[in-house]
C-alpha cells in the first residue's frame, strides 16, 4: 500500500501540472519526477525515452546526434502532462537532427507530433484518402489541443 | 527554545535534494485572495517571482484511526473563498514560501549539482523569521495568530545509480532492512523496488513515513531512486516555541530514521559524522 500522506509538501523544480495531478493535494515539495513501478503506458514511454540519453553521436548511421536534453524533457514532460491511460498510445522513435517523434495511426489518418533539437514542438496531420497534410507548430500545448488533435485522427 | 537546534550526527555529502518545513493551521478567517498580494509585498524584496499551485489538502495524524485528511474549511461548501496556495521564489529558485489559508511552507531544493545544502540549523533560523514575519504581517492585517494544528518535515534524497550501487540487486547496499535474498532461486533479482512504511513516534507526537521508489527526474531525465522521509504531527501548543521543538522533533526522527534506514556503506559514502 502506498501512504499518499507520506508525499508532502515538497514541490522539486516547478511541478508542472500532470506532474502535480500525481500528487495532488499532498505536494509540499518542489521535486518534480515520475513514477517509473507503475504498470502503465506511460511509464514504458517514459523509461524509453529516457533511454535515449544513453544513444550515441551517428545511432542512425547517417551522423545524426541523440536526442538533444532539451528533446527529452519536453517529450518527458509531454507523455506525463499531455497523455493519460485513455488517450491512444503513440508510437515513439529518435528522429535524425536530436529530436524525438510521436505518431499515432487510426484507419486513413495519421498525426506526427516532434519535439525538435532546441525544444521547438511541430505537428503534422496526414490524410492518405483526401492526400491532405496540415502542418502546425504548438507554443506550448494544452491538454484540450491534444484532445483535439486525437479527436481528429478518430474522427474519420 | 525556539532559537536552539538539538545536535545529532549529520552527513557531510547527504543525498538531499530537498528540505520542507511545514506549519498547518486551521483556516485563518478573514484571510482572503488579496491578503497574498498583500503578504508578497511584505517580502517582494527578497522572494520576487510567484507562482499559484493547488492547494494542499488539510492532513491530521489521527492516532484513533491514522491518518485522516480533513476539510480545510475553505471549500465552496462552507466558504465563496476559493482555496489557492502560492509559491513566492528567491532570485535562485533553490528557496521559496508556500502559503495558503491553512499553511505556511518553507522549501529549500537542489536545482543545480553544485548547489550547496544549507543545513538544517540555517533553514530553520530562516524559517523562523519568515514565520514570525508573517505572524506579524497577520496581526498588522488585524487576523488572528494561526492556530496550528500540524507541523511537518519532509526531506527528499536521490540515490543515482553510480553512487555505491548500480542495480536493483544490490538495493541491499543500501537499504539496511532489504537482504536481498529469495527463500529459492527461482527469483532474478528484481527490475524495480518500491518500499513504504510508516513507523508512529510514540506518545502519539506523530508519524513517520518512509518511502522509497525508483523515479525519472523529469528535469535532466535521469532515473534515480526517491528515498522520501516525512515526518508529521502536532506540537504541544500553538506558541513559536512549542512549535520549532516540533519541527526539531521531526528533523531528528527524519536524520536517525534515514541513518537507521540505510547502511554503513552508504553511511560512508554520505560522509556520517562520527
Amino acid at each position: 500500500m502506498i501512504y499518499p500522506e507520506a508525499i508532502t509538501d515538497a514541490a522539486t523544480i516547478g511541478a508542472r501540472p500532470a506532474i502535480e495531478w500525481q500528487i495532488r493535494g499532498h505536494a509540499t515539495t518542489g521535486i518534480e519526477f515520475y513514477p517509473i513501478i507503475q504498470p502503465t503506458w506511460q511509464t514504458a514511454l517514459v523509461e524509453k525515452i529516457s533511454g535515449y540519453r544513453s544513444l550515441p553521436q551517428n545511432w542512425n548511421s547517417y551522423g545524426s546526434p541523440p536526442p538533444s536534453p532539451v528533446a527529452i524533457q519536453e517529450a518527458i514532460w509531454f507523455v506525463t502532462s499531455m497523455l493519460d491511460e485513455k488517450k491512444p498510445r503513440p508510437r515513439v522513435t529518435p528522429v535524425s537532427g536530436g529530436g524525438i517523434q510521436f505518431e499515432w495511426s487510426f484507419g486513413e489518418r495519421q498525426i506526427e507530433i516532434e519535439f525538435l533539437r532546441d525544444g521547438t514542438i511541430e505537428y503534422l496531420l496526414a490524410d492518405t484518402k483526401t492526400n491532405d497534410e496540415t502542418p502546425g507548430r504548438f507554443d506550448r500545448p494544452s491538454r484540450i489541443d491534444i484532445g483535439r488533435l486525437l479527436s481528429w485522427l478518430i474522427d474519420a | 527554545m525556539a532559537g536552539t537546534v538539538p545536535t545529532i550526527r549529520n552527513f557531510g555529502n547527504a543525498p538531499v535534494i530537498e528540505t520542507v518545513l511545514s506549519i498547518q493551521f486551521k483556516p485563518i478567517p478573514g484571510f482572503t485572495i488579496p491578503h497574498f498580494g498583500l503578504y508578497w509585498k511584505v517580502i517582494r524584496e527578497e522572494f520576487k517571482h510567484c507562482e499559484n499551485k493547488i492547494p494542499i489538502v488539510h492532513m491530521i495524524e489521527d492516532f484513533q484511526r491514522g491518518p485522516t485528511q480533513r476539510s480545510s474549511g475553505i471549500d465552496l461548501e462552507l466558504s465563496p473563498e476559493r482555496a489557492i496556495r502560492y509559491w513566492f521564489m528567491d532570485h535562485t529558485r533553490n528557496t521559496f514560501i508556500q502559503v495558503q489559508q491553512d499553511r505556511f511552507i518553507f522549501n529549500w531544493q537542489r536545482i543545480e549539482k553544485e548547489d550547496v545544502y544549507p543545513r538544517y540549523k540555517k533553514t530553520r533560523e530562516k524559517f523562523l523569521e519568515e514565520w514570525e514575519k508573517f505572524c506579524v504581517f497577520l496581526t498588522s492585517e488585524n487576523l488572528p495568530t494561526p492556530e496550528v494544528d500540524q507541523c511537518e518535515v519532509t526531506y527528499v534524497n536521490h540515490l543515482e545509480y553510480t553512487a555505491g550501487w548500480d542495480s536493483y540487486g544490490e538495493l541491499s547496499k543500501i537499504v539496511s532492512y532489504w537482504s536481498g535474498k529469495a527463500s529459492g532461486d527461482f527469483l532474478p533479482p528484481p527490475e524495480k523496488v518500491n518500499i513504504n512504511i510508516r513507523y508512529a513516534i510514540p506518545n502519539d507526537q506523530g508519524r513517520l513515513y518512509v518511502s522509497l521508489q525508483p523515479v525519472i527526474r523529469t528535469r535532466d531525465a535521469i532515473e534515480v531512486l526517491q528515498l522520501n522521509l516525512t515526518a508529521r504531527g502536532a506540537p504541544v501548543s500553538s506558541k513559536t516555541e512549542d512549535v520549532f521543538n516540533w519541527l526539531d522533533l521531526g528533523r531528528k526522527w527524519i536524520v536517525q530514521g534515514f541513518t537507521d534506514f540505510t547502511t554503513d556503506e552508504m553511511h560512508r559514502e554520505w560522509g556520517l559524522e562520527r
